[in-house]
């Protein structure tokens, strides 16, 4: 049954009304039914290229006038044209017309192609139905002046070639209701050198110029305007009347226009700008709460000082690249004339600021560590790090930032716990993850070392500093999962001591800048120490660092030596057992050296610790119980990796004596099971349960060897009887393929005989066939000498009867 | 707010009961309420038990998101709710789809109605040759080769 037959006809247009028209205008083969019904649709759309349109051409003529829908809501031409037009300029006034007829409520039209003619009926601008409008590429001229477009709601004019450098105007005199408008001019407009907008009615306003326009200059009249985006880099006066009632703007402009347009803009909420110069004075940007600034130009960065300056209620600041906009690898943007005064919106309103893509120029960097040091009342900093395009290292920035963050002095301690500083995002889920890590391992890290510095009860009274903890951060020791694994453990004593740790930094800062303004400092210029002072780590690697590197190397390279011999020194018969010997020697000999290794790093921190007692002032022992507590960290991560190798290697010996047992057992049951346990999960072995492994594996060892032994000699035995087994099947196999040979020879006589029986058959048919042959002829010699005969005896006859008759 | 419930009847005597909010997301039914206000059960005449149990578990899913953010929903329950109107539609048979554009049409369910049209679009027009289409909605070619050839001449830019 055709199951479309319950569904009555309006429910299919609808239906089809879901398809391009194209499709839906294909159903019409699909029976007598359908024949008819896409015609009922109420929107149109046709859309084709270069000679494409010659049938669609034919198809609209065909079918547009017949087309059945009372009603044509909407009828889209998007008609492509690269050479000779297909499409004529009247072909389109001709659609148009039949669509205003039916009271068309909105079209488009978008006709590529060079032929400046007139493509629109007279009565277009007279349709009283007409709300949405939409033109590319088209041009316009003889715009009559005594019509309106009465319902006229938005106007799209994108490209559109204006004949006479009026039509532009006359359209726009005739849209009394018009509310929105998109104007996009095209590169070379030469026929108009200047137009105005005076909409009383519009409220949204995009507005285009190219900047390789001649044009001597444009007014903007629009008073309900509510949403302005201006694109404009040409150097052209320009003129804006003003916009009381205007919440949003977007404004990407050149200078000249930046200085006419800011003056309409000041009562906005959302703005988003971009431009290549300052304003001028005097503007106040009372009601802005959200600002978006784009970077691209060299003096972005003053223009942001300025902006903060101006807008006093700022809540939310976006800092990013706008689309299509420069190419930061030739921006310059220059470093910004810090505020000479900590703008208002940051002592009380701003709360949200991103930074997207944020580079980690120098330039930026001075920026953000201003914001974040400077905003009271943030709760929220996102700077999302750009590192695919720019090479810097996304590490580096956050870590930046991070420490920024924490020269925060103006703000009160109180905010500092309610901000969220280091909510570092990135495009990509997997960089996030890891920022987040780092996050919680810098927050893991100071913890530790206070931990450690307290267990080693060095000092009473300890600060730590950033600058001790910013070498740490890049060790790549603290992305080991047993770290991760310890930081679960530490969690705990975070809470408590995090609070502590932080009320000292914030102290030591304010003595810092109390002592420092003493000094006759001024504030900038501590800020800028401050921030030199945090930002420029130690770059150089100590000594006792490489020397913890090339332990930790070697460490490696034992696990790795380990992984690759694993499978020869389980498996029982890859390798002999002196194989297996001399790799169990290798391994012992590199895990003493690593041993050595360690020891001598413990000796030199005892060393350092020895020679720092006393040496300098307060300042330097704290610094260097940091260091040492930090060192001794090192050395404990570094033992801790030692000794989780080592619990593998003897899992591995463990696994090693377990098949040498099971071999010696009845060879049917062996146990996978040690062999399967072997060290996957080792890397995060607890190290206590190391030990007693260790314990009994040394007396096990005699015991095995016996085992072993006897184990030897049954598998000898065992395989000589394998051997003969052996032997005996080859000799049968020999026979076997004696016997196939015979065969083959049998099969292949009969196939001789089998040929020579084929030949002879052939000869016989050959020879019958010449049987039937000779057959056939005497079968006619026969019949003509009968005719011969019967001719003999009748003349014979005659004859005899002449003969007759005469004597 | 009180919460007052509608009770719905289908063609086949199936009683449903449901909230007055999932059943208001049909522009129908208020008529109805008003027409026969003295009787609270509303009859539906057009729409089998199964097709309505249908309808009413869109309209539940539907009102419960709308209710819960209060017209500002979050992208994520936007994109919940439509991963779950696409996992709906794929779990129906055709005939049932069919029914459920009826019933949609019939109760005036703009939501429902465009997710079921778009769905028949999506799944048994669009992208299928003439033939495709014909199988899989089961329409009887009634055409002779001639006419079915100009027709094809006719509308030649569809087929291009």
């Amino acid at each position: 049954m055709d199951e479309t037959s319950v569904l009555p006809d309006e429910l299919l247009v609808s239906i089809l009304s879901f398809v391009p028209t194209k499709v839906a205008a294909s159903t019409s083969i699909l029976s007598k039914r359908w024949r008819f019904l896409w015609m009922w649709l109420p929107k149109l759309e046709f859309r084709d290229r270069d000679v494409s349109l010659l049938v669609l051409r034919d198809f609209i003529d065909k079918n547009l006038p017949l087309h059945r829908a009372p009603v044509i809501e909407s009828l889209r031409l998007q008609l492509w044209e690269s050479g000779d037009p297909n499409i004529k300029p009247e072909d389109i006034k001709r659609w148009v017309e039949t669509a205003v007829s039916r009271s068309v409520r909105e079209l488009e039209v978008s006709y590529s192609s060079d032929l400046k003619e007139n493509m629109f009926p007279s009565s277009l601008f007279a349709c009283k139905s007409l709300v949405i409008l939409k033109l590319r590429y088209v041009t316009l001229m003889d715009v009559p002046s005594m019509v309106c477009l009465s319902s006229l709601k938005t106007l799209v004019l994108e490209s559109v070639a204006y004949a006479d450098g009026k039509s532009f105007g006359e359209l726009l005199s005739i849209c009394p209701v018009l509310e929105d408008l998109e104007v996009f001019f095209c590169e070379d407009e030469d026929n108009m050198q200047k137009f105005t907008v005076t909409v009383p009615s519009l409220q949204k306003l995009s507005l285009s110029v190219s900047k390789h326009w001649y044009l001597v200059g444009y007014e903007i009249d629009t008073p309900s305007l509510t949403y302005l985006k201006l694109h404009d880099w040409n150097e052209s006066p320009c003129l804006f009347k003003n916009m009381p009632k205007l919440k949003e703007a977007h404004v990407d402009v050149a200078s000249f226009a930046l200085k006419s347009v800011i003056g309409s803009v000041t009562s906005v909420k959302n703005l988003t700008i971009c431009s290549e110069d300052v304003y001028g004075d005097g503007f106040v940007f009372d009601q802005l709460e959200h600002l978006e600034l784009c970077i691209c130009q060299d003096d972005s960065s003053n223009l942001l000082a300025q902006m903060l300056k101006d807008s006093p209620n700022l809540r939310v600041l976006d800092i990013s690249v706008l689309d299509l906009h420069g190419d930061l690898r030739t921006n310059t943007m220059v470093p910004w004339n810090q505020p000479s005064s900590v703008p208002e919106c940051l002592l009380s309103s701003l709360e949200i600021f991103n930074w997207a893509p944020y580079f980690g120029r120098p330039q930026d960097r001075e920026i953000a560590v201003y914001l974040l040091k400077n905003s009271c009342r943030l709760k929220k900093a996102t700077i999302m790090a750009d590192t695919t395009e720019h090479d810097v290292p996304n590490l580096e920035m956050i870590k930046e930032l991070t420490l920024s963050s924490r020269a925060s002095t103006t703000c009160e301690l109180a905010l500092i716990e309610q901000r969220k500083l280091n909510e570092s995002q990135d495009r990509n889920k997997n960089s996030l993850t890891l920022s987040k890590i780092k996050e919680s391992l810098t927050i893991f890290f100071k913890t530790w070392t206070l931990h450690l510095a307290v267990f080693l009860k060095k000092r009473s009274f300890f600060f730590l500093s950033p600058r001790v903890s910013s070498p740490i951060l890049s060790d790549p020791l603290l992305r080991d999962p047993l770290l991760r694994f310890l930081l679960l453990f530490f969690a705990g004593a975070k809470s408590l001591l995090m609070s502590r740790f932080r009320d000292r930094t914030e102290d030591f800062k304010d003595s810092v800048r109390k002592a420092a303004v003493s000094n006759g400092y001024n504030e900038s210029k501590v800020a800028s120490t401050m921030a030199s002072f945090i930002i420029h780590k130690p770059k150089e690697r100590s000594p006792f660092t490489k020397a913890a590197f090339k332990t930790l190397d070697s460490i490696k390279e034992l696990d790795q030596f380990m992984l690759k011999h694993r499978k020869d020194y389980v498996d029982m018969h890859r390798t002999t057992e002196q194989e297996k010997d001399s790799i169990e020697q290798e391994i012992t000999a590199f895990i003493k050296a690593c041993k050595e290794q360690i020891d001598i790093l413990k000796n030199s921190i005892r060393n350092e610790e020895a020679n720092s007692k006393g040496w300098l002032g307060l300042a330097a022992d704290n610094f260097n119980a940091d260091t040492i507590a930090h060192k001794h960290g090192v050395v404990l991560i570094l033992s801790e990796k030692l000794h989780s190798v080592t619990a593998q290697f003897d899992k591995l010996r463990a696994t090693r004596f377990q098949d040498i047992i099971n071999r010696a057992m009845p060879r049917r049951k062996p146990k996978r099971i040690a062999k399967e346990a072997s060290p996957v999960n080792a890397t995060l072995a607890n190290p206590d349960s190391i030990e007693p492994d260790e314990a009994q594996a040394q007396p096990r060892r005699l015991q095995q060897q016996q085992l072993l032994d006897d184990e030897t000699q049954a598998l000898q035995v065992e395989l000589s009887n394998l051997l003969d087994g052996a032997k005996q099947t080859e000799t049968k196999m020999v026979e076997m393929s004696a016997l196939n040979h015979l065969m083959a020879t049998h099969v292949l006589q009969q196939a001789q005989q089998i040929e020579i029986l084929y030949d002879q058959a052939v000869e016989a048919t050959k020879n019958v066939e010449l049987g039937n042959k000779e057959l056939s002829q005497a079968i006619q010699r026969n019949s003509s000498s009968r005719t011969f005969l019967l001719l003999f005896f009748f003349v014979l006859t005659f004859s005899v009867l002449f003969l007759d008759w005469y004597s | 707010m009180s919460k007052k419930n509608i009770v719905l009847k289908s063609s086949n005597g199936i009683i449903f009961e449901v909230e007055e909010a999932v059943a208001l997301q049909s522009e129908t039914i208020p008529y109805m309420i008003e027409d026969d206000c003295a009787n609270d059960t509303i009859p539906l005449a057009n729409v089998t038990g199964d097709i309505l149990a249908l309808v009413i578990e869109y309209c539940k899913k539907h009102v419960v998101v709308a209710d819960g953010d209060g017209g500002g929903s979050s992208s994520s329950s936007q994109e919940d709710l439509k991963n779950w109107d696409a996992q709906f539609m794929n779990d129906l048979d055709q005939s049932k789809i069919f029914n459920l554009l009826l019933a949609a049409d019939f109760l005036n369910i703009k939501t429902l109605f465009d997710l079921t049209c778009q769905f028949v679009a999506d799944t048994m027009i669009k992208g299928k040759s003439v033939e495709e289409v014909r199988r899989t909605l089961n329409i009887e070619k009634d055409y002779t080769s001639e006419e079915e050839a100009k027709a094809r001449q006719e509308n030649e830019w569809a087929f291009k």
